[in-house]
């Protein structure tokens, strides 16, 4: 995960607090995503960023996970989402992300 | 397009520079590996990892950027493994090394900074002396280098080392002593730009007598920046480049907009032209040295080499006025609005949906989209997949939004809508601009009508924005017919010399692919060849497109599967033999001479005579096969031998009645074999498919050619394989260089002197002689024991041949032999029944 990425991350949280925010993703790559959960949840694996050793354990979902996905009116989601869900590896993405969020929790 | 609004790209240079010292020490990759850990196990493969310079221009992609290798016969990859073949030198630029890169640069250091060994420098100088684009350059500065001792000194002091061959061949001072921003690593950075601009600005002019005159304005669209402490990107790399490419008339200014640079340029150049404010402008680019081997960790962790081991640089003119060319669609520019946001569907939104809207063009009405033209071997070794390839689905899925395709043609679309990348990482270079060149050409040969052109820029990389950038536009071949007559075009094509061919692609057993493999193969052996592909999935639609470049001059010659041919035109099939591998022109293998068999069969040995002839053939030997009517043809050839026609004539190795046995054809007794072509097209079939089972035909060189539109069309089965469809190719190709039209009209000619016609219409004369004859068959003569065999007589008279001899008393009957009809007679009227039958003509 981007150094400056993890850096907002832990900013933002020590302003609102772990309770208050929630990470949410939109890239297009299954791994990459996955390693941004690990990193905010258990701590960046590459020991290189400022959540070295860091657990925030925060909520960390894709945007195309059905959780998220049916929190938001369908127009919209379409409006913005549908294109790249048509363009993204959308299962692969789902897979990986839940089993490194299982994993970390 | 509103008049007025008329512009158009008529020009292109693409280059490619070694650069593997740069690579190693430049590229930030290294460099910041260097920095933080100088003893890293990447720092130590890196140097055994770069790349020779004949591996570089081996380098398919590369093919591809200089015009050497069409995009769409790209071969599949790994294509790093590839270490030798192509050609430095290229339609739409040429592969430099390390020693022209250099000298480049000193030629365009204006101040003094670049030192280069006097020995090194002198080479330099000849290297480029030697380059067409530097023609008329002023070397002088390389005439003189300076001493090793003094470029160490200088290195010692802050200087940039130039190696080459782990040689240090010179280096580039500082231009300030203490100002960063004229620092020797950001001159060495701003000079290589500078150089490789020099160049594409000069190769796109070179060739144009008068042009550099013209031109009015620079758009340069590096991502370079020039300027001091006071004004870091104050510019200007445009008139810097233009004043060494000897652009007196002009002006310029730089144009930023990270990667999407160049496509920003280009519609303000276009804008320009269509106003008038200049008659004719540039857009040019240098490369840049910093993202060489970018991503070079990645691909040696994978074994691979130093990819990245390339600065690119282009050069695009713009002009008005009808002629050849790329008309800039003004009314229809797509950009990436403030106010949209930077998810991925605003900015295909931006870029690709309200362009066409605007233009009132659906998405299937642009042949090729071109978005980030990234080499993907680069890009998915690298772990960043293929961009390309990832555009072309949100364009694709776009249009499944928009409801003008379905979810399950999205393959389909990207497959006929997209090409494979091939562009190096060079940033701005990849983005969009380098399918123009192939825009260009595919619109001379007539094969291409519409482009969208988009480039695309990450501008939160300057940390003065979060937003995305992106400009595309839309660009269309200009109607051939609007400057048919520009003498220009004509000129053009006189120069030309080479043959131009076409080639379908789809519509067969054996898949595109394959075929591609076949065309690449052809080019490859000599890539100055051209073939223009249908790869359309309609075969109609490729019918259409084939016959519409054939008429028009676009293609020469035309290769394709399946056509039917007038009446009168019958195609010369080329095998090749088992065993002995001998070639044999076995005339003929599809359509027909003559809807009468025996003149068919005569004016087949007249065709397939011409087309080893074209072949290169002094005099090939001509055989009939043992077929129906080959003896009644054969007859008439020999006919037509006394009065005069040249032939040589070869008969089977076993019998002597001249017609070929099937062992004659795998003996390979004679050049040309004369069959019927459905005979014909079983033996091609045969023979080049036996190797497979049947499968896939992998011997022989196709199915020959005939006329359509005064131009030869060649045939080739479906289930043609790859070396078949490059040796049809090259069959074709010796057809047209060896005026195979004109060696048939002497054909023609000669047998018509000897009477040809005549001895055609005689071909029924021995059935009209017997007309009648078989309401005698009652004075038929008593039977006798038939212990003869009279051979020669062809199947299709053969009874007319025995009513004759009834008539005459003998008492004969009709057989079949074991190669061919026989009248078998008792052997005391053997002779007589001979003469009659020969004075009958039957024999």
């Amino acid at each position: 995960m981007d150094l400056e990425n993890q850096k907002r991350v832990l900013d933002l949280t020590e302003q609102h607090g772990k309770d208050n925010v929630l990470v949410l993703l939109g890239g297009g790559d299954a791994e990459a995503s996955g390693l941004v959960v690990e990193t905010v949840m258990a701590g960046d694996p590459a020991y290189a960023g400022p959540l070295t050793g860091v657990q925030l354990g925060l909520p960390a979902y894709h945007i195309v996970e059905p959780e998220i996905k049916s929190e938001i009116d369908p127009g919209l989601y379409d409006e913005n989402i549908g294109m790249m869900e048509m363009v993204l590896d959308v299962a692969a993405i789902i897979g990986e992300v839940t089993t490194i969020r299982k994993q970390c929790s | 397009m509103p008049e007025g609004l008329r512009s158009r790209i008529s020009g292109c240079s693409f280059n490619l520079f070694h650069a593997p010292w740069f690579s190693k020490t430049l590229g930030t990759t290294p460099a910041a590996e260097r920095e933080s850990n100088p003893e890293s196990p990447f720092l130590k493969t890196l140097e055994a990892s770069m790349r020779s310079f004949p591996a570089v221009v081996a380098y398919p992609p590369n093919q591809v950027f200089i015009g050497n290798l069409d995009p769409r016969v790209l071969p599949e990859q790994p294509w790093y493994t590839r270490q030798e073949g192509g050609s430095p030198e290229g339609p739409f630029g040429d592969i430099l090394d390390e020693t022209a890169l250099y000298g480049l640069m000193k030629y365009s250091d204006v101040f003094d900074l670049v030192l280069l060994e006097e020995q090194f420098s002198r080479n330099a100088r000849d290297t480029l002396a030697a380059l067409p684009a530097m023609t008329m350059a002023d070397l002088s500065s390389l005439e003189k280098g300076v001493s090793a001792e003094e470029i160490d000194k200088a290195v010692s002091v802050g200087a940039v080392p130039l190696y080459r061959e782990g040689i240090l061949s010179g280096c580039v001072k500082a231009a300030h002593p203490s100002d960063i921003n004229l620092s020797a690593h950001t001159m060495t950075e701003n000079l290589a730009s500078k150089a490789t601009a020099v160049y594409a600005l000069r190769q796109l002019l070179h060739e144009r007598d008068g042009l550099a005159d013209k031109i009015g304005y620079i758009i340069e669209t590096s991502e370079e920046a020039c300027g001091d402490m006071n004004q870091r990107g104050g510019g200007n790399f445009a008139k810097a480049v233009g004043e060494l490419a000897a652009l007196k008339a002009a002006t310029g200014s730089d144009t930023r907009s990270f990667c999407a640079g160049p496509v920003h340029g280009l519609m303000q150049a276009a804008s320009l032209v269509a106003a008038g404010t200049f008659e004719k402008v540039v857009v040019v680019a240098g490369g840049t040295t910093a993202k060489l081997a970018m991503n070079a960790k990645k691909h040696l962790e994978k074994s691979l080499p130093v990819l990245e081991d390339v600065m690119g640089s282009f050069a695009l003119l713009v002009e008005g006025g009808p002629g050849p060319g790329l008309n800039v669609r003004l009314d229809a520019v797509g950009f990436h609005k403030i106010g949209a946001g930077s998810a991925p569907q605003a900015v295909v939104g931006n870029l690709v949906a309200d362009p066409l809207e605007k233009a009132a063009l659906s998405f299937s009405d642009v042949d090729v989209y071109a978005p980030e033209m990234h080499n993907p071997e680069i890009t998915s070794l690298s772990g960043a997949g293929n961009v390309t390839l990832q555009n072309l689905k949100m364009i694709a899925a776009m249009a499944v939004m928009r409801k003008e395709i379905t979810r399950e043609e999205m393959d389909g679309f990207i497959a006929k809508h997209g090409v494979s990348g091939w562009a190096p990482t060079q940033g701005h270079i990849p983005s969009g601009v380098p399918a123009l060149g192939w825009f260009l050409r595919w619109a001379e040969e007539g094969s291409f009508h519409r482009g969208l052109v988009i480039g695309k820029g990450s501008l939160f990389l300057g940390r003065m924005t979060n937003l995305f950038d992106g400009v595309s536009l839309l660009v269309e071949a200009e109607n051939r017919e609007d400057f048919s007559e520009s003498p220009d075009v004509r000129v053009e094509k006189e120069e030309e010399g080479s043959v131009r061919l076409g080639c379908t692609v789809t519509g067969a057993e054996s898949p595109p692919e394959v075929l591609r493999e076949g065309v690449e193969a052809f080019r490859e052996k000599d890539p100055s060849r051209r073939v223009t592909l249908y790869g359309k999935a309609d075969p109609g639609e490729n019918r259409r497109a084939m016959e519409r470049d054939l008429e028009n001059g676009v293609v020469d010659g035309a290769l394709t599967f399946h056509y039917s041919f007038p009446l009168g035109e019958a195609t010369v099939g080329l095998a090749e033999l088992p065993h002995t591998g001998k070639k044999l022109f076995i005339a003929t293998t599809t359509g027909a001479a003559s809807d009468d068999r025996v003149e068919a069969l005569v004016l087949n040995a007249l065709k397939g005579k011409a087309a080893g002839r074209a072949w290169g053939l002094a005099n090939p030997s001509v055989g009939f096969l043992n077929l129906e009517g080959a003896a009644l043809a054969l007859k008439k050839i020999r006919q037509l031998m006394e009065k005069g026609y040249p032939l040589r004539l070869a008969g089977s190795s076993r019998q002597g009645d001249g017609l070929l046995r099937g062992n004659d054809i795998l003996k390979g007794t004679c050049d040309v074999v004369v069959c019927d072509s459905l005979t014909g097209n079983a033996l091609m079939k045969l023979l080049s498919a036996y190797e497979t089972g049947g499968e896939q035909e992998t011997t022989g060189s196709g199915y020959g050619c005939g006329l359509s539109h005064g131009k030869p069309v060649g045939i080739i089965s479906r289930a043609t394989g790859a070396k078949v469809l490059s040796a049809a190719l090259e069959y074709l190709e010796r057809m047209i260089r060896g005026s195979w039209t004109e060696r048939l009209r002497e054909e023609t000619q000669a047998a018509e002197k000897a009477g040809l016609s005549e001895v055609i219409q005689a071909k029924k004369a021995p059935a009209a002689e017997t007309q009648g004859l078989r309401t005698e068959k009652e004075k038929k003569p008593l039977k006798v024991p038939v212990d003869a065999e009279i051979e020669g007589v062809d199947v299709l008279v053969i009874q007319e041949a025995v009513d004759s001899l009834l008539h005459e008393g003998i008492y004969c009957e009709s057989g079949m032999g074991c190669t061919g009809p026989v009248v078998m007679v008792s052997r005391e009227n053997i002779k007589r029944a001979e003469r009659i039958l020969q004075d009958r003509s039957f024999l």
